[in-house]
């Protein structure tokens, strides 16, 4: 089992997470009412994986570590976008999700929602708010151009909730609309290994495994 | 919404004005404007409460390595640390970073 950045683990109870700093109080409520954590994009010793817990508020986020063999359940954003899950939900959030699912689907690249979206979706608790932003994630591919980029960051720009979709690939991250606007100039890119500013080409090497 | 100020001296001029970052989760998007008097007013805007000593020492250590005459305007929603220091360096490259200033 491979794990990414943005899969949503369900674990068994709060006390199979490992932490180096004092566990805040409200960890174990969190994971009582929703016993989902997400993937970091962190190094993690053997047999670890950097996950980080979802408190109620912004405030609340917190990064443990946790065995990989007391993973109960792996839920990744891709899985999220082929189930559709938001189709039946009222929330006039939901009809934008659907509306960016059908751009995905005309660009032909693989996606899925993340943050408190993907959250929702998968854990079945209500997370998103009508302030909510829509978090995607993208996985870079050969159509995803500098072109394909500029059109698809205008069409997300135009919609009712702010989107911010994050582009994947095998050496990290970045914002789709900082790459749709870079002019080839160098962009940020989160890594395994923290944040750097790097030129991002088209390359089959970057493209997300 | 908490609002930071902070003043830095500075001795060296930039010579444009830099808009650079996103306006999306963990990320900030700074502007970095010439400024005529001999300091860095750098103001930050954030969502997320309760790290004014952590942007203390962020912005402090950028500023005291970088002595840049600018005013400095930070939207930020929930960037690290790391991407903090990376955004600043982002904004002073393009926005050229000149010869000091002449006395």
């Amino acid at each position: 089992m491979e794990l990414k950045p943005h899969d949503l683990l369900k674990i068994k109870k709060a006390e199979d997470l490992i932490s180096y700093t004092p566990v805040p109080e409200w960890v174990e409520a969190a994971l009582a009412k929703t016993p989902f954590v997400v993937v970091r994009r962190t190094r993690a010793a053997q047999g670890l994986v950097a996950v980080g817990v979802r408190g109620s508020v912004r405030s609340e986020r917190f990064g443990a570590f946790l065995p990989v063999d007391l993973i109960v359940n792996r839920i990744s954003p891709e899985q999220l976008a082929e189930e559709k899950g938001w189709k039946n939900r009222s929330k006039e959030i939901f009809r934008s999700v659907e509306q960016i699912s059908h751009l995905m689907e005309c660009a032909s690249l693989q996606w899925g929602p993340v943050g408190s979206l993907g959250f929702e979706l998968a854990s079945g608790n209500e997370t998103v708010t009508e302030k909510s932003d829509i978090d995607i994630v993208i996985r870079f591919s050969r159509k995803l151009t500098l072109d394909a980029a500029k059109k698809i960051d205008d069409t997300l720009k135009k919609n009712l909730f702010r989107i911010d979709a994050q582009v994947d690939t095998a050496e990290g991250a970045f914002s789709l609309s900082e790459y749709a606007l870079s002019e080839e100039k160098e962009i940020l890119v989160r890594t395994i290994d923290g944040p750097l500013l790097k030129k991002i080409k088209n390359h089959p090497l970057l493209y997300s495994q | 919404m908490e609002t930071l100020k902070y003043t830095f001296p500075a001795t060296k001029k930039i010579s444009q004005r830099a808009h650079v970052g996103v306006v999306g989760s963990g990320d900030m998007e700074v502007i970095v404007e010439p400024y005529e008097g001999a300091e860095a007013e750098v103001t930050v805007r954030t969502g997320v409460t309760g790290f004014k000593k952590t942007w203390e020492a962020v912005i402090d250590r950028f500023f005291t390595q970088h002595d840049i005459a600018a005013k400095v305007k930070i939207n930020d929603f929930g960037a690290t640390p790391g991407v903090v220091t990376i955004r600043l360096a982002q904004a002073l490259e393009v926005s050229s970073l000149d010869t000091s200033v002449k006395s």
